[in-house]
């Protein structure tokens, strides 16, 4: 069988600990149970984008991915899975200095490649290259999960950078080092 | 599938808490079960899909021996390294085409990657000389034994193509110092082809592997080629005016097809090229591709279409002339010859290409007149239609042909009727495996396929040991294991 792949990880500043974006994102995806079926695993992550679009206009930095190409997909899928291991998170909080702190929110999808799920989520992600790095882009891209049917999803992963400790937000310094190299602004 | 499976398809997989991160993956068993079971050949090719980590791609191995497996991809030359050139398939031998009698000495085998390495410190980066090498490294054992010089009737023609062009770069030295000629025809042709250049330019062999008996890169055969022409590249180096141009020597089967990953190695790679700022401290303006010519073959490969691209995009004009556009004149076109002919055609250039040493190579034989074109007059016409020479100028003001005398202006040749357009040719970027383009935003730079060059190695889950390579139809694993996915 042959994956496509969609991907995406935003940044927001936190509006400090009590930051209600990142409470409901954290709290959807500790509540995920162990095992699920199609219809909440539509659910979920209609949750998951939902609470993301609603704050699209505090995206600051972002990427996304589409590939179809099944020599890439799978690796590029474990890429986002081994963020998992925690190597671009802190492990404990940055010294309290005024500067802004904030959150990056990954998910990712492998899809049955050609399935009518990847065929409506390829055409969705048909962007024009001048509208490649828009807030607006963003937006629209999440709605794309919605258009899934998760029998074709093999594989997904989402993860919610600072965990369970709000004090462990990014810092600046931390995003634009070689752990985040790939982000670009959003406009 | 249990029916717990049934009514929940998604597993939870991993789930991370820690102060700085919180997430999860889940994995649809569902989506699985609706495949084909997992079968030795579906392990394999999604190993090769998931690109080196089978423990990611999460098809466990449950041996019968007791002790469970995985498929882990290593660097398949490494391999060959460490455990010999023909591990996994000692028992095959390899098969060689067109042997000749020319005794193969232990002590010219020896110095094969000495001799055939540029002399030219400038050309020395951009040689490999890694096939040459295989036949002295410790791990190559009963390879030199197994080798025999080859001489196929391709060969022949390939040198003869070679001379034809040969010919036509001595009625224009200051053109050929100016150019970079990539030879790009499978390997032995290559060689041949080659070795028909190499008193005026310098060769410079690009072979980045080792032969294996099921290799789908025939390598075995490039390096008996290898071994036939060594004497004449020798005596044609120490001929040689230095500096003198490179004719790079590619193996067009370096990218050969590899589809059966139980019962083939892939043994393939891909060619390095030097930059345009390289070649131009090189002195080259001009770049001649030489393609072996017909349907499908008159355009660069796959790995070197970005270099093409930008040696074209920094002004390096790059052309291409298949081989198959040199052609025996049709009086002489049935004559039968050996390798390293040293004919001498009507008196005309190709007599003068310099490989009067090539008879070393030679076998007894009438000779053929080889031209651009398949005629005299066609190949006449080769600087006009390759306006790198003296012959032409922009306006197409005729200044005269260094072997006919001065033409006039209606006297300006046509391009033969049984050549390619390679004349035409201007590379152009297109999508290939090596491609980076990006379908997202990302612009994330991967030129390495998944798998590519790569050989799955079967490895114990609790030691990590390597047990042994997965592609053989020899081994236990194929005789006595069973599989099972164990998810993502």
């Amino acid at each position: 069988m042959n994956y496509s792949v969609f991907s995406m990880q935003v940044v927001l500043e936190l509006q400090g600990p009590d930051d209600s974006t990142y409470q409901e994102l954290h709290k959807i995806i500790r509540s995920a149970p162990e095992r699920s079926n199609y219809a909440r695993m539509h659910d979920f992550y209609g949750r998951v984008c939902s609470t993301l679009r609603r704050q699209s206009d505090r995206f600051e930095m972002g990427v996304w991915d589409y590939w179809d190409d099944a020599n890439r997909a799978p690796k590029d899928f474990q890429d986002w899975v081994d963020g998992l291991q925690g190597k671009e998170a802190r492990s404990e909080p940055a010294p309290e200095d005024g500067t802004p702190r904030y959150l990056a929110c990954t998910l990712a999808l492998l899809l049955q490649n050609g399935s009518t799920s990847d065929q409506r989520l390829g055409s969705h992600c048909d962007i024009t290259e001048a509208k490649l790095w828009k807030k607006d882009t963003f937006n629209h891209l999440l709605k794309g999960p919605r258009l899934l049917n998760f029998l074709h999803v093999k594989s997904d992963v989402v993860y919610l950078l600072p965990g369970d400790d709000p004090a462990c937000g990014l810092t600046k310094s931390d995003l634009s080092g070689q752990n985040f190299h790939y982000l670009r602004q959003l406009t | 599938m249990s029916s717990e499976n049934d009514q929940n398809p998604f597993r939870r997989k991993v789930m991370t808490r820690q102060p700085g991160l919180i997430g999860a993956q889940w994995w649809n068993e569902g989506l699985s079960a609706m495949s084909d079971p997992v079968s030795r050949r579906k392990a394999l090719q999604a190993l090769a899909v998931f690109g080196g980590a089978v423990a990611v791609g999460g098809f466990a191995l449950a041996s019968t021996s007791g002790e469970d497996e995985y498929l882990e991809l290593h660097d398949a030359l490494q391999m060959q390294r460490e455990r010999g050139w023909n591990f996994g398939a000692t028992g095959d031998s390899l098969t060689f085409t067109g042997q000749t009698k020319v005794p193969l000495k232990p002590q010219e085998l020896n110095a094969l990657a000495t001799e055939l390495t540029p002399k030219q410190d400038a050309l020395k980066p951009f040689s490999q000389a890694t096939l040459f090498q295989s036949v002295t490294s410790s791990s190559a054992g009963s390879l030199a034994l197994a080798l025999r010089p080859i001489f196929t009737p391709e060969m022949d023609t390939a040198f003869k193509q070679g001379q034809a062009l040969a010919s036509l770069f001595a009625e224009q030295p200051e053109a050929a110092r100016a150019t970079a000629v990539l030879v790009d025809l499978p390997g032995p042709e290559a060689i041949a082809f080659a070795t028909a250049l190499a008193e005026r330019f310098e060769p410079v062999f690009t072979f980045d592997n080792w032969p294996h008996p099921v290799g789908v890169v025939p390598a075995h055969l490039t390096l008996a080629a290898a071994t036939y022409y060594q004497p004449t590249l020798r005596e044609l180096a120490s001929r040689r005016t230095l500096p003198a141009p490179p004719v790079f020597v590619l193996d067009r089967q370096r990218l050969a097809p590899y589809n059966d990953q139980e019962r083939e190695f892939d043994n393939r790679y891909m060619a390095r090229m030097p930059s345009a700022e390289q070649l131009r401290k090189l002195g080259i303006q001009h770049v001649m591709y030489v393609a072996p010519g017909g349907k499908g073959q008159t355009q660069e490969l796959d790995d070197l279409n970005e270099d093409f691209v930008a040696w074209r995009t920094s002004g390096l004009d790059v052309k291409l002339v298949a081989a198959k556009d040199f052609q025996p004149e049709p009086a002489t076109a049935a004559v039968a010859t050996g390798p390293g002919m040293t004919g001498s055609p009507d008196g005309g250039t190709p007599a003068d290409a310099g490989t009067s040493a090539m008879a070393t190579a030679s076998t007894p034989s009438r000779p053929s007149h080889w031209y651009y074109g398949g005629s005299r007059m066609a190949h006449d016409s080769f600087w006009f239609i390759y306006p790198w020479g003296r012959t032409h100028t922009s306006t197409g003001l005729v200044h005269g042909l260094p072997s006919s005398g001065i033409l006039s202006a209606k006297n300006v040749p046509q391009v033969p009727p049984n050549v390619s357009k390679g004349y035409a040719y201007e590379p152009q970027r297109r999508t290939t495996m090596f491609s980076a383009i990006p379908r997202g935003a990302t612009g994330a730079f991967r030129p390495f396929p998944s798998g590519f060059g790569k050989v799955a190695m079967r490895t114990s889950s609790n030691s990590r040991a390597i047990l042994g390579p997965a592609f053989s139809s020899r081994s236990s694993w194929s005789r006595s294991s069973s599989y099972s996915s164990s998810g993502g």
